[in-house]
């Protein structure tokens, strides 16, 4: 077995660790042109030449090793722990061509605490475009370290980095900055207290105003105070800290005076311009909201034939199923419980897919971040910081990732405010709700001389309600517990640039992969059990289903295919799931539903994707299953049984869709907010309160549209 | 034959209970980057 040592990328968000880690290990993790994407650290191996493995970890972006935030203590914790598995023989710190002063702080931080460095200035091939050039002979030399170009992108210079990487013994872990110099008598009095200790680690602990979870601070800290050394009052610390600050990028100043040209007169910058465009305060809305209208006409227009193909195709299975194997429950369970189960959610694929291709360009090109800086100027108005905008515009994926984003937000409150409105915002899980009602209830029409199709605009409508709940609670939660310190929200934007295909491709098939297979198992188990509770009961009512209907309907001359029809809507009356159903059904029947959709959205309460699924199943069950119907067609034909007419009414649909909209109707979000809170106090409050503002939209909208 | 499809039904039924029972008492740990890469747990 070969040799193998620890690598850790670290540097500011969004200079492309996640795209090095990638292209190192071989591995796809989730990368955006956007900054805070990895919140926790990942980890990969790479081989190296002479049969060496390098175990890459792939640490959260951080501007210092100041650390504010929980994602950020994540790094210090790997750099101060030498006892660590992870502690790093080989810090790579990766930096981002255009972004050099500021990236090169951090650089400088590593390098005092005598870890082997090596530079990376990542987007090298932007150089030529931006006129840049650099004297890497003299840098390395300033640096005391090896500097490697390279375009994680255009996969260059990857190899020498490897290279490097394994050659990481000829490095030197001489500091470039002596840092001491902001208060010599202290740092001479903090060496003679700890000979043997390195003294910017010390300084580091010294400094720190977060937990390091495994790294003992209070122990460090008690053990200086047993030596009797003087720890200084916070503000002095502080003000040592700014001075450090100043030490540093005076360094860097001089450095990037001999080793950097920039010849503005030749850089070829359209970025000033778009952002001239794209970030202003009437033109910059206007843009997103027509950027936003062209996705949700285009999830319509160009998904509906595959999704007819795939909704035919199901129901073309089911059928075939049924013909070709022996009569039997088991024939029955496959055609009638898991085909059209699976089918409910299979047939989203082309919706979903187009939906993340769309955010995956976005992400890609660097407009994902101009969107986050334009929402923060909303957001401020409603008492939250531009660090709660990321969450929630990741949200529109899962809200699982986007609650664990909130680890970049330093104010416990606002962090707390932002976990518990996030599940508002319009997640993947949503869409197939959302298309199935939408196609349901609201006409297929164009409008404005054909140009808008009404289904996209409702859609869209439904995603600019969610955000717009999303920020209307987090006003209410913030006059209930009032943020005291709002942070700073310093975000760097990203150059624009041509979307990656394969980064672009890998976000869609991996999304899309995960939505369908997460959600295809449980919606797999949840049909086989509602299956057996709708094909099987106890009873009178059931066991001679045939004959009480044959004798009630007697006289009326009905069909062989009506008479079968009739027993199995009263088979499945009296199943299990029909006694179920009738007892949910006092709950639903004000918001406009049936037993059976009271049905769906109680197993929706699990993954809000299983409400199709459900209705498949069931709407098969109590099918004759002489004929083959689409999902589409057999909710189309659903009736009202109280009132007559088509169940899925505009009034009864807008109803449904505002239930989705708020309802809190995923335990796996839950669960995360668990974990993030340390309590169930908060998923608790957040179940209830979104479980009420559901209830009372769908009954206010269906009494009012009726 | 009609034996052999209700027992399979009834092993299938159960396995589908006790899937959605482990599921939902002892849930996965969610791991690091967020939905869609691969194991995340979102689901």
């Amino acid at each position: 077995m070969g040799k193998s040592i620890n690598v850790s990328l670290i540097g500011n968000p969004n200079t492309g660790k996640t795209s090095l880690f990638n292209r190192l290990t071989g591995l796809n993790q989730q990368v955006g042109n956007y900054p805070g994407i990895t919140v926790e650290k990942k980890e990969g191996i790479c081989k190296l030449d002479r049969g060496l493995k390098a175990h890459i970890l792939d640490l959260p972006g951080t501007y210092s090793l100041n650390t504010t935030s929980l994602d950020e203590s994540i790094v210090i914790e790997t750099l101060l722990n030498k006892h660590s598995k992870d502690f790093p023989d080989v810090a790579v710190v990766v930096s981002d061509i255009e972004n050099l002063k500021r990236n090169l702080l951090v650089f400088t931080q590593i390098k005092d605490l005598e870890i082997p460095t090596i530079l990376v200035i990542n987007m090298a091939d932007r150089m030529k475009r931006k006129a840049i050039s650099l004297d890497i002979e003299l840098m390395e030399e300033e640096l005391n370290t090896k500097v490697v170009l390279v375009s994680a992108r255009k996969n260059e210079g990857i190899k020498d980095l490897k290279d490097a990487i394994a050659n990481y013994k000829q490095l030197t872990s001489q500091p470039c900055v002596n840092a001491s110099v902001i208060d010599v008598p202290y740092f001479d009095t903090l060496k003679k207290t700890y000979p043997n200790q390195q003294v910017y680690k010390l300084w580091l602990v010294i400094t720190q105003d977060v937990n390091f979870g495994k790294l003992d601070r209070n122990r460090e800290l008690d053990d200086l105070k047993q030596h009797k050394f003087d720890i200084k009052s916070e503000a002095d610390l502080k003000k040592m800290q700014h001075k450090e600050t100043v030490v540093r990028y005076q360094f860097i100043n001089g450095l990037l005076k001999k080793v950097l040209t920039v010849d503005a007169a030749n850089a070829k910058d359209i970025r000033t311009r778009l952002d001239r465009i794209l970030l202003h305060k009437v033109w910059g809305y206007l843009i997103f909201f027509v950027i936003l209208f062209v996705i949700f006409q285009a999830i319509y227009d160009w998904s509906t034939y595959p999704m007819d193909w795939i909704d035919a195709a199901f129901a073309s299975m089911s059928t075939w199923v049924n013909n070709l194997l022996p009569a039997g429950p088991l024939t029955d369970l496959l055609s009638e419980g898991i085909i059209p189960g699976l089918g409910g959610i299979v047939i989203f694929i082309p919706q979903i897919a187009f939906l993340f291709l769309f955010i995956a360009i976005l992400e890609e090109s660097g407009y994902m971040s101009r969107v986050v800086f334009l929402m923060d100027y909303i957001m401020k108005r409603f008492g939250l910081s531009g660090k709660s905008v990321v969450p929630l515009v990741s949200g529109v994926a899962c809200a699982i990732p986007a609650v664990m984003a909130t680890r970049n937000i330093e104010d416990w409150k606002e962090r707390l405010i932002t976990i518990l409105v996030v599940p508002f915002t319009t997640c993947s899980a949503r869409l197939p709700v959302y298309l199935i009602i939408i196609s349901l209830v609201i006409p297929d029409q164009r409008i404005l001389g054909g140009a808008f199709n009404m289904q996209g605009l409702t859609l869209m409508l439904l995603y600019l309600l969610g955000f717009g709940a999303s920020i209307f609670s987090a006003w209410v939660l913030n006059k209930i517990l009032p943020i005291k310190r709002k942070t700073f929200f310093v975000m760097e934007m990203p150059a624009y640039k041509l979307p990656m295909f394969k980064n672009v491709a890998i976000t869609v098939i991996e999304k899309t992969k995960s939505f369908v297979v997460g959600a295809g198992k449980i919606i797999m188990a949840i049909s086989i059990v509602l299956w057996i509770l709708a094909s099987y009961g106890v009873g009178e009512q059931f066991n001679n289903a045939e004959a009480i209907v044959k004798e009630q309907y007697a006289g009326q001359n009905l069909s062989d295919q009506e008479m079968d029809q009739k027993i199995a809507s009263h088979e499945l009356e009296y199943s299990f799931i029909g006694y179920i159903g009738k007892g949910i059904e006092p709950a639903v029947r004000p918001l406009g539903y049936d037993w059976k959709i009271g049905i769906a959205i109680v197993s929706s309460f699990a993954a809000r994707e299983v409400f199709v699924g459900t209705l498949a199943t069931i709407y098969s069950v109590e099918s004759d299953g002489e004929e083959e119907q689409t999902i589409k067609n057999r909710m189309a034909a659903e009736t009202n049984p109280i009132l007559g007419g088509p169940l899925f009414n505009f009034a009864s649909g807008i109803s449904l869709l505002l239930f989705y909209a708020f309802a809190m109707q995923c335990m796996s979000t839950l669960a995360i907010v668990k974990r993030e809170t340390n309590s169930w106090k908060w998923p608790a409050i957040q179940f209830f309160f979104m479980t009420a503002a559901a209830y009372f939209a769908a009954l206010g909208a269906y009494q009012f549209l009726k | 034959m009609e034996i052999f499809q209700t027992i399979s039904v009834f092993i299938i039924a159960i396995a589908a209970v006790l899937w959605l029972f482990r599921k939902s008492i002892f849930p996965k740990r969610f791991n690091s980057s967020g939905c869609g890469d691969g194991d995340c747990g979102c689901h």
